[in-house]
């Protein structure tokens, strides 16, 4: 009896959640494409993640190499405050990164790099984001994010099956008047993504760099829930010439945690030097 | 400048019991009787033949491409390899275009770095797109569905900016998602996309990071971003860019009134017209599009190619009209009639466009010294138009009909002709052997013409005669008193020569021991900025950046770890051995800059101890045995530093393992000499100093002409010794006597000599020009010797005493030797008005060589025969003297 009980609230429990899922269905289909790219950016990834990423960097040659970090990162706000420390290779181990990324356009953003060989804490004066990541075909805009109100975005295709899972096909050009300022922290003139309708996950994206007229392609794969927040577990980035491959790089995730108690005190100069 | 014919006479018979004897039995029709029975016989389908294979040939020439590839090594070559490999492996070691920039005052300006900011953006958005490639896309895209059709359309015929090449991958990956055939389509888009972004990269001061360290800070940022108006700012660039060694030399220099911009180019060796183009429109925005006060110097491989391209298409137009004039005024001059003008001119033309059609047929593109087939094929095959028509003259004037005359004319002469064709031919063959495209396909494509010229007067005149009226006999025409006044010279000179033989053998000894010592002092040399002549924008520029900048050309030190150890070259040890070669090579003339992995780690590890001089190095280990880790460790996090700061250089200076070392040095100079004294140094700087786990291997465009001036002389004593052990083969089988073929390559030797000798005393070196210009003296000089010895011995055995048969042998073949010389050197003088440098030099050299030659032949043959014969046993010098002089009338 109770059995039956609880196999009728189960059913009872599916067929809400299936109705609750149509509804917000059908409240995703009158998105706009701006929309759709608000709730990307907005996607929960809890208020601090911790994670281990494995970097193998691949020239054209095929020839790889291989890099380890530890990524801690806090959100203050809209602004972030993250921690990179070098695992490997041991000839660079406890080289730390550490920077704070302001929300705040007119604030320029912060960071510090502690070179253990040196024992010393250098300030960086300026770099701009559309420069590599760690050597990597990913720039710190990739990873970072991008400003998306500097952008129009506009749907190519409303619906397309991605490995059978269901996304919009979004382009984005940089607004008229902030061309300059999107190359400037981009690279970028035009992108093209493709966003799970599911969960707001890219699973796909084309980048155009202008400097040496180059396009990257972004993949990203194993995506999985951890700690109820869907994470990508592998992301690659090829960068071509031409039609060519010119190099590659893949991360690997691992060891992901969210909402980990991160103590304010970590995102501290002393702390870098202190290591992990 | 008549020849006489007689002594070919002697020579043909001579030649033809010699070649009855070896033709076997049965077979008694000679090679002069084919031909004769087949002019005479059917003069019209020879005519016909000859004419239509000349009408394709003809066709053809509308295909003849040029191709001014200034590598004079093929693709397959080592060093051409190695160029290859590197430029796989690292980045930035493309073909690149080098313009230097002279302000008035300084470059530091608004307006100076305003106009660096606009040619680096203009220069980087350079496109070679066609009207024609526009054209064939429209065409193409006929065949796909509207909406690509639409975007083609768009991609054809809109104006290209910018961003015009994300439309071209647009319609690409469409094209490639489509389920239809368009293979021509796909191609002619990838060839679209090429001539949109030949481009790889520009680098200038207004695009380069700068890495400065202060206070604790680091600053990778542009040099500038917005150019600012006030000076002070202005001053802090300037400060910040001259702070930076690595700029020292090529983004700015001492006195700062000069920059360069840098143009790598994606277009690869073979497109040598893609280049031109680039060149041309780099030009033009430099003086149209972006103008300004500074001057500019445009240097670099593709501008030399380019610049090479353009002179040889002007050179075609100019050394041909020079050359067919000269040569119908040595042939107007020699007969005095329209027709002996006219027949042996067609004759070398026909042979000419022969040769170019073939040339065509196979593919073969017009090179530098391929430029001058028309003056060598016109010069030289002339003369057995020469022969021919002059033999013929005799014979109709000594009262034969046209047919007997043509008869008799090929009874004499068609051994001959094809002896002294095939003489030349295999000199000139024996150029081509030799892994020098240029030499190669020079030394084959003459000596082809040569044998086509061969057939074409042995069968195409004889049957032209035969068709042409003959008014008959000519007025009793008598030698004129020029004619007799050279003869008469002739014969005193050799009195003279014979009179005291042992003092002119002990000249010419001394002449030649001379010779040789110059000759030791030849420098083989390969300098493509030489190719120009001195007022030409390519010479000034590259002198230019020569003499101010850090230079024009690139040469590239490798060096490879061979032990297995992991990314050997962040070990400091192996730094430390690097770092002391680019020491080294720094410290060494005509060194302008050195690019490598060591001055870059010294910059990082300057800047981040707060731009401390004491850390202006490369860090290295405490301890002497090497074992902390501690400056290793330091290494590759300065390097991480610099990759993390958006440094992107790496890739031009290691592989992604630091398993080898790429360090450029750039060289104030184009002399493959110099370059050469550069690498030995090198070599044996590194056989002394590098441990063992480190090799140094050299590549570079640089190092190809290096490899290129090694091939240069294996080439010349290979066609040397080929074309001498040939040749003297060939006069064995004439003379059947080992001292007559020995006597008759005595002046070809000494005047190889004195060629040598003279380009060692006035220091032309050789070089792809000059190397041709011994087999030259060897294929035609070996004629005088034929002709001057069967002449002199035909006569002793008919019986004619030592001096009459001399006296006999001056007056006729002696002649015809110093006319032959005087229409060949005559002829090269047309290479005078060439624009190459190498070609003047070659066709001034050639003409003395000819002088040389001829005066070798008639000095030194009777004085080598008198040590032959001995005659002086018979009588003394004074009643030879007295007979030579008391003789000067000529046999008939």
């Amino acid at each position: 009896m109770k059995t039956k009980q609880i196999l009728i609230f189960n059913l009872l429990i599916t067929l809400l959640l299936i109705a609750f899922a149509s509804t917000s269905l059908l409240a995703q289909s009158d998105l706009t494409a701006s929309q759709v790219m608000e709730k990307m950016d907005t996607r929960d990834n809890g208020m601090t993640r911790t994670s281990d990423i494995t970097m193998i960097l691949i020239n054209k040659n095929k020839q790889q190499r291989k890099r380890k970090i530890k990524n801690i990162s806090k959100d203050y706000g809209k602004d972030t405050k993250g921690i990179i420390f070098f695992l490997s290779p041991a000839d660079v181990k406890n080289t730390a990164y550490m920077s704070f990324d302001f929300d705040d356009n007119n604030k320029e953003d912060d960071s510090w790099l502690y070179l253990p060989a040196l024992k010393k804490v250098k300030r960086i004066a300026s770099s701009d984001k559309s420069g590599s990541f760690m050597g990597s075909d990913f720039s710190y805009s990739d990873i970072n994010g991008i400003t998306i109100e500097d952008w129009d975005y506009t749907f190519i295709k409303e619906s397309l099956l991605i490995d059978d899972i269901d996304t919009w096909v979004v382009q984005g050009l940089p607004k008229a008047d902030k061309k300059d300022k999107v190359l400037n922290e981009t690279g970028y003139l035009k992108s093209l993504m493709w966003v799970r309708k599911d969960n707001f996950m890219l699973v796909k994206a084309k980048y155009w760099v202008k400097k040496g007229r180059k396009i990257k392609y972004l993949k990203v794969e194993d995506i999985k829930k951890t700690d109820n927040i869907w994470t990508p577990y592998k992301m690659t980035m090829t960068t071509t010439v031409k039609g060519k491959i010119e190099h590659t790089s893949l991360l690997k995730f691992s060891k992901v945690q969210y909402n980990k108690e991160i103590d304010d005190s970590y995102f501290t100069t002393r702390n870098m030097e202190r290591g992990l | 400048m008549t020849l006489d014919m007689t002594d070919s006479h002697i020579l043909n018979n001579s030649l033809n019991i010699k070649l009855s004897h070896l033709t076997k039995k049965g077979e008694k029709m000679k090679l002069n009787q084919i031909v004769e029975k087949s002019v005479i016989q059917y003069p019209k389908i020879i005519l016909l033949v000859f004419l239509v294979i000349a009408i394709c040939a003809g066709s053809l020439l509308s295909g003849l491409t040029r191709d001014p590839q200034p590598y004079l090594l093929p693709p397959s070559h080592e060093s051409r390899v190695n160029l290859e490999k590197l430029r796989e492996n690292y980045t930035g070691s493309k073909d690149s275009v080098l313009i230097l920039l002279e302000a008035n005052q300084s470059i530091f300006t608004y307006e100076t770095l305003s106009r660096i900011k606009n040619l680096t953006n203009a220069f980087e958005n350079i496109d070679i797109v066609t009207d024609q490639d526009r054209a064939t896309l429209l065409t193409l895209s006929q065949s796909v569905d509207e909406n690509l059709k639409k975007k083609i359309n768009t991609l054809a015929t809109k104006e290209i900016d910018s961003e015009t090449w994300m439309l071209l991958d647009e319609i690409s990956e469409e094209l490639s998602l489509s389920q239809d055939e368009n293979g021509t389509l796909i191609k002619e888009i990838a060839n679209f996309e090429a001539k949109l972004s030949p481009i790889i990269e520009v680098t200038s001061l207004s695009n380069t990071d700068n890495i400065l360290g202060k206070n604790g800070e680091l600053d990778v940022s542009p040099i500038y971003e917005d150019v600012p108006k006030n000076i002070k700012e202005l001053e802090l660039i300037k400060e910040k860019v001259l702070s930076n060694d690595l700029f020292h030399n090529i983004l700015v220099l001492d006195d700062q009134r000069y920059t360069s911009i840098i143009v790598e180019l994606a277009v690869g060796d073979e497109q040598s017209n893609e280049k031109y183009i680039i060149y041309k429109r780099i030009e033009n925005i430099l003086e149209n599009q972006i103008k300004g006060p500074e001057k500019h110097y445009i240097a670099g491989m593709p501008v030399v190619m380019g610049a090479i391209g353009e002179v040889m298409q002007q050179d075609t137009k100019r050394l041909f009209p020079i050359v067919l004039l000269i040569v119908s005024a040595c042939l107007f001059l020699t007969f005095r009639k329209i027709k002996g003008v006219f027949v042996p001119l067609a004759v070398v033309l026909l042979s000419l466009i022969v040769t170019l059609g073939i040339k065509v047929l196979f593919n073969i593109s017009l090179n530098i010294l391929t430029t001058t087939l028309p003056v060598f094929i016109l010069s030289i095959g002339v003369a057995d138009g020469i022969h021919i028509f002059s033999e013929y003259r005799d014979m109709i004037d000594k009262g034969h009909n046209k047919i007997d005359a043509v008869k008799l004319m090929l009874q004499h002469l068609t051994m001959p002709v094809i002896m002294t064709s095939i003489t030349t031919a295999v000199a000139f063959y024996s150029i081509s052997l030799t892994e020098i495209i240029q030499l190669q396909h020079f030394g084959i494509f003459i000596a082809a013409g040569t044998i086509i010229a061969m057939f074409f007067s042995l069968l195409f005149i004889p049957a032209l005669l035969v068709l042409l009226p003959e008014k008959g006999k000519a007025k009793n025409r008598k030698p004129s008193k020029f004619e007799k006044k050279y003869t008469d010279i002739l014969i005193s000179f050799t009195s003279k020569v014979i009179s005291k033989p042992r003092l002119i053998a002990a000249i010419a000894g001394t002449i030649f021991i001379i010779a040789l010592f110059g000759a030791s002092k030849v420098v083989v040399d390969n300098n493509n900025a030489e190719y120009f002549l001195a007022d030409s924008p390519i010479y000034i520029s590259s002198q230019k950046l020569n003499n101010v900048s850090a230079g024009s050309s690139v040469i590239n030190f490798l060096i490879n770890d061979n032990s297995n150890q992991d990314q050997p070259f962040k070990n400091p040890a192996n730094l430390a051995a690097a770092n002391d070669l680019v020491m080294f090579l720094k410290s060494q003339p005509k060194v302008g800059k050195i690019l490598g992995l060591t001055e870059l780690i010294k910059r990082i590890n300057y800047v981040v101890n707060d731009e401390d001089e004491k850390f202006n190095i490369v860090p290295s280990s405490q301890n002497k045995d090497n074992t902390d880790s501690s400056a290793e460790n330091m290494i590759s996090q300065l390097l991480l530093l610099y990759e993390n700061g958006g440094g992107d250089v790496l890739s031009d200076l290691t592989d992604s393992d630091y398993k080898a070392l790429n360090i450029q040095a750039v060289l104030k100079t184009n002399s493959s000499h110099e370059t050469l004294q550069l690498t030995k140094k090198a070599r044996v700087y590194v056989k002394h100093n590098f441990p063992d786990n480190l090799s140094l291997d050299i590549s570079g465009v640089a190092n190809v002409a290096v490899a290129a001036t090694d091939e240069i002389v294996s080439g010349q004593i290979t066609s040397l010794a080929v074309s001498l052990v040939v040749v003297f083969c060939m006069l064995l089988f004439t003379f059947r006597a080992f001292s007559y073929a020995a006597i008759a390559i005595v002046p070809l030797i000494m005047t190889i000599a004195i060629n040598f000798g003279i380009m060692g005393f006035l220091g032309i070196s050789l070089d792809i020009g000059t190397a041709v210009i011994s087999s030259i003296v060897i294929g035609i000089g070996v004629d005088y010797g034929i002709h001057y010895i069967s002449r002199f011995r035909a006569n002793r055995e008919n019986n004619m005493d030592f001096i009459d048969a001399l006296n006999n042998t001056i007056s006729h073949s002696g002649k015809a030797i110093v006319s032959n010389a005087i229409t060949v050197g005559f002829g090269f003088i047309a290479l005078l008005f060439s624009i190459l440098s190498p070609l003047i030099i070659m066709g001034w050299m050639i003409t003395v060589t000819m002088v040389v030659s001829a005066t070798a032949t008639l000095a030194l043959i009777p004085v080598l025969i008198i040590f032959l014969e001995s005659p002086v046993s018979q009588g003394t010098s004074a009643t030879q003297k007295r007979q030579i002089t008391l003789n000067p009338q000529p046999h008939s």
